[in-house]
């Protein structure tokens, strides 16, 4: 049945972001370099290092019903809110639901529930734990509500790696349909973790940006001035299809998932290998399953969390993987507008790449002020630059804590 | 309409978004109004802050309608 | 009995981004005064206009609609073949059939997009730009190009004093998509068609036909009563678009009525009070009345100053032959 020729396309396209509550307006505010970092008002913050975030444009309430609503944590309410508008914009395709499936991804999970349960179980006893919390705190919860809601039967996975979980997810229904388990797949990842302790958590890290007197900067990858990433939350969803079943029913195709490359560093829990090995190996696995070479490519959606480190490993293996093509290559950092997804990151930023492959255009990396001349990479900033037409492709980097490297490849249609 | 019912209307509004005007004292949790075990669990934890009165688990099979829970809770208070 | 689908409704929309097109040829006030024993100096203290632009030869309503829109889709970071609906509004298309529409989405690589004209004369716009929200609100329709468009020099009688000064040639686009919040105001519109003959053709097609040795039909104003009726009722109409906006001038960044007269622009401006801090579109100075086009070319010339920052409202109002008026506020881009 695994058939690893058999042509995967996107058909539909979902987010909600700090940026914006759809992918129109996300993909609006990305070329327009628009922040969506604010402050954190709540009051649980004043003594944290760190007093701010991306929090999404709209609230899920406002697009939610409320019924619905009590009953999911926030990253699934997310992750719904992305997976329906990817479904009816790929017009809703009519399939045996045993043929549907779902890979939804989450870095961290419905750690909010949790943490408000276990404040209710302190205050109030053992009693006044909500029935739901176990649905709302499990990983796989969002990937399931999102089963339920569409009726898919052909599996419903989550994949777990960190920041690597929304692109990993992908990958892992660009195999589903490969391997001829489903010929439909909605893929994605969503985060809504922003409490207290994952801030203090991150901060103790030394990982997160401290910019509090100026927030909508404080995300700037790629920038001498860059001191930590920014935690951000939002989903991005996509509707995966063969390309087949894509054809048969007259579906607007925007690209063709041509491969996914997953490695793992093997170097350290949290820190990246400087180097960029693993990365760079996950960059190459996935140019050679597209069959493309680096003169094909002609965008990078960058992983580029603004980390003094991250950014630099990360740059050193796109350069060793690109070689001289490299200075042809229009890269972008768009966790300088949205903040870090954590396990929405990489399918928001694969929903990005896709519109950049499409439309032709590359959005900007905001807040480049001071370039560090130790990137050495074709940034995208200030203005989106147009990419050339043709057959091409782009890559969407993802890499998460635990050493887990995914590269994705999108190619023209 | 009796205050419990009121009341208890409000829960079930809250839980489930049955329209308040539908929840009437005939209707099965289960069967008319969409309450599946789990929501069942958050309309009793509601009851009993509400009203004051405690609820055991092995009294929830037994409200099987509106208004046995009405019932129970006004004979509890 | 089967059950029909429906397409998921969205939010709002929003006008992602402006482009438009001005002929090079420039016709100043003493190109056009001989014909109509006129002079500069009426010409402007009559209408405010100082020059305005005409086609070049061979030069066509489609030719300025395609320019314009594909600067409007350069610049929204959008795919043609997303735009699923092409509008342009325009009296001057020189053809009862086809409508221009279908070409300048094809020319433009639109090809995934509906097309139709649509006649609203001055208020074409704001018509097109209220039909554009309702279609992508709705889910009829993801992107809409909206087009205003006019080469009046076609239609307009060099010797006729009423109209020979006022007219120009131009395009101007927007391209509107889907928001996740409400960008496109409610659209107030309406039409009073007891007024038609205030600015009309001076015959029909028909008659003409009859009487091929007439002169072509071309366009004729009550120049007075428009104006009455433009001053006394443009303001009213203002308020009521802000009204069921939920906003007061105030909020606004910019207003960009129609570019009719600098006069009427004037007594709107001051029947509205409008605050010191809003910009007011003044076009009409150096590219004359060009109907359908005019608000687009407006704001895309504002826009060009950096005048408009992105995110700030701005009341459009747009009001012409018919006679016909519709009006809204929008969420700049």
């Amino acid at each position: 049945m695994t058939d690893s020729t058999r042509r995967v396309v996107v058909t539909g396209l979902g987010a909600t972001t700090p940026v914006g509550g759809d992918v129109a307006t996300t993909w609006a505010g990305l070329l327009r370099g628009r922040s969506g970092v604010r402050m954190l008002e709540d009051e649980r913050y004043t003594d944290l290092p760190v007093r701010f975030a991306g929090q999404v444009a709209v609230e899920p309430l406002e697009v939610m019903d409320r019924v619905e609503a009590r009953k999911l944590d926030r990253c699934q309410q997310l992750a719904l809110i992305a997976a329906r508008e990817a479904w009816a914009d790929s017009a809703q395709p009519d399939l045996d639901p045993e043929r549907l499936g779902i890979a939804f991804a989450t870095g961290i999970g419905g750690i909010v529930s949790l943490l408000d349960n276990y404040d209710t179980l302190l205050a109030r006893g053992w009693s006044r734990v909500s029935p739901m919390s176990v649905p709302q705190l499990m990983p796989n919860g969002a990937a399931a509500w999102v089963g339920l809601d569409l009726g898919a039967k052909a599996g419903i996975h989550t994949p777990v790696s960190a920041c690597a979980s929304g692109a990993e997810a992908i990958g892992y229904a660009l195999e589903m349909i490969r391997s001829g388990r489903a010929d439909v797949v909605v893929a994605g990842g969503t985060e809504a973790c922003i409490h207290p302790i994952t801030i203090a958590a991150f901060a103790a890290m030394r990982a997160l940006s401290t910019r509090n007197e100026d927030p909508t900067h404080a995300s700037r990858p790629y920038d001498l001035g860059r001191d930590g990433f920014v935690m951000g939350e939002g989903a991005g969803a996509l509707v995966l299809e063969s390309a087949e079943h894509a054809a048969a029913r007259g579906a607007r195709i925007y690209a063709e998932v041509a491969s996914v490359g997953m490695t793992a560093d093997g170097h350290h829990i949290a820190q990246p290998d400087p180097e960029g090995a693993g990365a760079a190996r996950a960059m190459r696995l996935a140019l050679e399953g597209a069959g493309a070479s680096p003169t094909d490519v002609i965008h990078i959606n960058a992983h580029a969390t603004s980390t003094p480190q991250g950014d630099i490993a990360e740059a050193t293996a796109i350069k060793s993987v690109l070689g001289t093509s490299v200075d042809d290559v229009a890269v972008s950092g768009t966790k300088s507008m949205t903040g870090h997804l954590l396990g929405g990151a990489g399918a928001v930023e694969s929903v990005a790449a896709i519109l950049a492959l499409h439309n032709r255009i590359a959005p900007v990396t905001a807040n480049l002020e001071n370039p560090d001349p130790e990137i050495g990479l074709n940034v995208v900033s200030g203005e989106p630059r147009k990419l050339r037409d043709g057959d091409a492709v782009v890559l969407n980097n993802s890499f998460g804590f635990g050493g887990h490297n995914v590269a994705l490849i999108f190619r023209s249609v | 309409m009796s205050q419990t019912l009121e009341g208890l209307a409000a829960i079930v509004n809250e839980v489930a978004g049955t329209p308040i005007e539908d929840i009437t004292a005939e209707k099965s949790f289960v069967d008319d109004l969409d309450i599946d075990s789990l929501s069942m669990v958050e309309v009793v934890m509601a009851c009993e802050d509400k009203f004051g009165v405690s609820i055991p688990d092995g009294e929830v099979k037994n409200l099987r309608t509106v208004g046995d829970a009405v019932a129970y809770i006004d004979a509890q208070s | 009995m089967p059950t029909l689908n429906s397409v998921p409704v969205r939010v709002g929309s929003r006008v992602l981004s402006t482009g438009s097109y001005r002929p090079d040829q420039i016709v100043t006030n003493d190109d056009v005064a001989g014909l109509i024993d006129s002079s500069d100096e009426w010409i402007r203290e009559r209408s405010g206009i100082v020059e305005r632009r005409r086609c070049a030869p061979g030069e066509s309503v489609t030719d300025m609609a395609v320019a314009a829109g594909a600067k409007a889709i350069a610049k929204s970071g959008i795919a043609p073949e997303l735009i699923s609906m092409v509008l342009v509004a325009t009296v001057t298309h020189p053809y009862q059939t086809p409508a221009a529409a279908p070409e300048v989405a094809f020319r433009l690589g639109a090809i995934n997009a509906a097309g139709a004209d649509l006649g609203a004369a001055c208020a074409g716009f704001c018509y097109s730009l209220g039909l554009a929200d309702s279609m992508i609100r709705s889910g009829a329709a993801e992107y809409v190009l909206v087009i205003g468009v006019e080469k009046f020099t076609d239609f307009v009688s060099p010797t006729d004093r009423g109209t020979a000064f006022i007219f120009g040639d131009g395009a101007g686009a927007a391209l509107v998509g889907p928001s996740d919040h409400t960008g496109v105001g409610p659209t107030l519109w309406g039409a009073d068609g007891e007024q038609k003959d205030l600015i009309t053709m001076s015959q029909s097609w028909s008659e003409y036909r009859l009487e091929p040795r007439d002169e072509f039909p071309y366009v004729q104003m009550s120049g007075q009563q428009v104006f009455r009726w433009a001053v006394s009722e443009v303001p009213k109409i203002a308020m009521r678009t802000l009204e069921a906006s939920g906003v007061t001038v105030n909020d606004l960044t910019a207003f960009i009525p129609h570019q009719a007269n600098m006069r009427i622009t004037d007594a709107v401006v001051r029947a509205l009070k409008l605050p010191e801090h809003v910009v007011v579109g003044r076009d009409i100075e150096t590219t004359g009345n060009t109907s359908a086009a005019s608000i687009p070319l407006a704001l895309d010339r504002l826009r060009q100053a950096d005048q408009l920052p992105s995110g700030g409202l701005a009341l459009l109002i747009g009001f012409g032959a018919g006679l016909v008026y519709a009006s809204q506020v929008i969420e700049l881009p």
